[in-house]
C-alpha cells in the first residue's frame, strides 16, 4: 500500500514501541512487561550517527511497510525535505506518512534515551526509558489505533 | 544526478553555489549589482523555507542543481534522503554538498535579522560585503565540486 514512518527524536524508543504496537509485537490490551520491550528488534540500538536512517519493522495487515525514525528536533526542516525529494522524484505523497510517536513523553523516557544513546551508559538508561514508555503506555496505544482507524477508513474509500 | 547544495539557509551560500553551478552566475566575472540586489531579495523573501528544494537549474552535464535550507539538521536529512531514496527505488544518484561550513557566520547572522525584520538596509550593505568577499572562494568550490562529480551514465538504449 504505502510507507509509514513512526518517527521520535532518537528513533530508539517511542517510535519503535509505536512500530510494535502496530505490529502487534506488543499488545494493546495490557502494559507489557519489561522484558516484552527488550525483545523488540531495534529498541535502544538505534545510534546517533545513523539518526535520519530508517529502521524497517514489518508490514501491517493492510499492506502498509512501518519503519521508526529519528529526526532529532528537526521534524519541522526533515519532513518537508523528504516530501520535497519525493516531489521532485515524482513519487505520490500521499502512500508516504509521517506519525510523530512524540505523544506525551515521559521525562523518564527522555532521560533514559539520553544516558542510554548519549552517555553510552545502556544499563542505567534503558529501564529507566521502559519505566517512562511504561507510564505512557495507553496514550501510544491510543494513538496507533487511530492511525489504524485512518489507514482503514482511507482503503476503505479507496476500495469503495 | 540530483545535486542538492544544503546551506543553514537556502538562500545564501547555497543558492550562490547552486547559481554558480547552473551558470546563473559566471564564475570568471563578477554579477553586476542587479543581480545581487536580485539574490538579496531572494534572501529576504524565502530565507526562512526551511526542507523545501528550490530548483535552480541544469548544468552541462544536465545534472538538476538545487538548494536547500537545512537549518543544523544537514546529516539527518542526508541520511533520511540518502535511504528513503533507495527505499523507493529512486533511480537517480543524490549528490549532497554541505555548504554551511563553507559561507560562514554572516548569513545567519543576516538571516535572523531579517527574519525579524530589523535592520533590512544594514543587512543589504552587509550582504554585498559578503558576496564580494565571498565570490572568488565559492567560485573555486563549485570548481572543486564539479570536478568532483561523475559524468552521467548513458542508458542502453541512446
Amino acid at each position: 500500500m504505502g510507507i509509514l514512518f513512526y518517527h521520535c527524536y532518537g528513533g530508539a524508543h517511542t517510535s519503535v514501541t509505536c512500530a510494535s504496537i502496530h505490529l502487534n509485537y506488543l499488545p494493546h490490551d495490557r502494559i507489557p512487561e519489561t522484558y516484552e520491550f527488550k525483545a523488540i528488534p531495534f529498541y535502544d540500538k538505534m545510534e546517533n550517527s545513523k539518526l535520519g536512517t530508517p529502521l524497517y519493522m514489518g508490514r501491517d495487515d493492510l499492506g502498509w511497510d512501518i519503519y521508526a525514525l529519528g529526526l532529532k528536533d528537526g521534524k519541522s526542516v526533515v519532513i518537508p525535505a523528504i516530501k520535497s525529494l519525493l516531489n521532485v522524484s515524482g513519487i505520490y505523497n500521499r502512500d508516504v506518512l509521517f506519525v510523530s510517536a512524540l505523544v506525551q513523553v515521559n521525562p523518564l523516557t527522555a532521560i533514559g534515551g539520553f544516558t542510554s544513546r548519549k552517555l553510552g551508559l545502556p544499563f542505567i538508561g534503558r529501564p529507566m526509558t521502559i519505566w517512562g514508555i511504561r507510564k505512557t503506555y495507553p496514550l501510544l496505544v491510543d494513538l496507533v489505533t487511530r492511525v489504524k482507524e485512518a489507514l482503514m477508513q482511507d482503503r476503505d474509500r479507496l476500495l469503495t | 544526478m540530483k545535486v542538492i547544495y544544503c546551506g543553514y539557509r537556502a538562500t545564501f551560500g547555497a543558492y550562490l553555489m547552486a547559481a554558480l553551478h547552473a551558470g546563473i552566475y559566471k564564475g570568471d566575472q563578477f554579477p553586476s549589482s542587479q543581480f545581487i540586489k536580485a539574490h538579496f531579495d531572494i534572501c529576504c523573501l524565502y530565507g526562512e523555507q526551511y526542507g523545501n528544494l528550490i530548483y535552480v537549474g541544469l548544468d552541462e552535464n544536465l545534472n538538476e542543481i538545487y538548494a536547500m535550507g537545512c537549518n543544523r539538521f544537514f546529516p539527518v536529512i542526508e541520511r533520511a534522503h540518502t535511504n528513503i531514496g533507495r527505499m523507493l527505488k529512486i533511480d537517480e544518484e543524490l549528490h549532497h554538498i554541505d555548504v554551511s561550513r563553507l559561507e560562514g557566520f554572516l548569513p545567519r547572522f543576516m538571516g535572523f535579522l531579517l527574519a525579524c525584520g530589523i535592520k533590512v538596509e544594514l543587512c543589504r550593505k552587509l550582504f554585498f560585503w559578503w558576496f564580494n568577499r565571498k565570490y572568488k572562494f565559492f567560485t573555486k568550490m563549485v570548481e572543486w565540486q564539479k570536478r568532483g562529480l561523475k559524468k552521467p551514465k548513458r542508458s542502453s538504449s541512446d
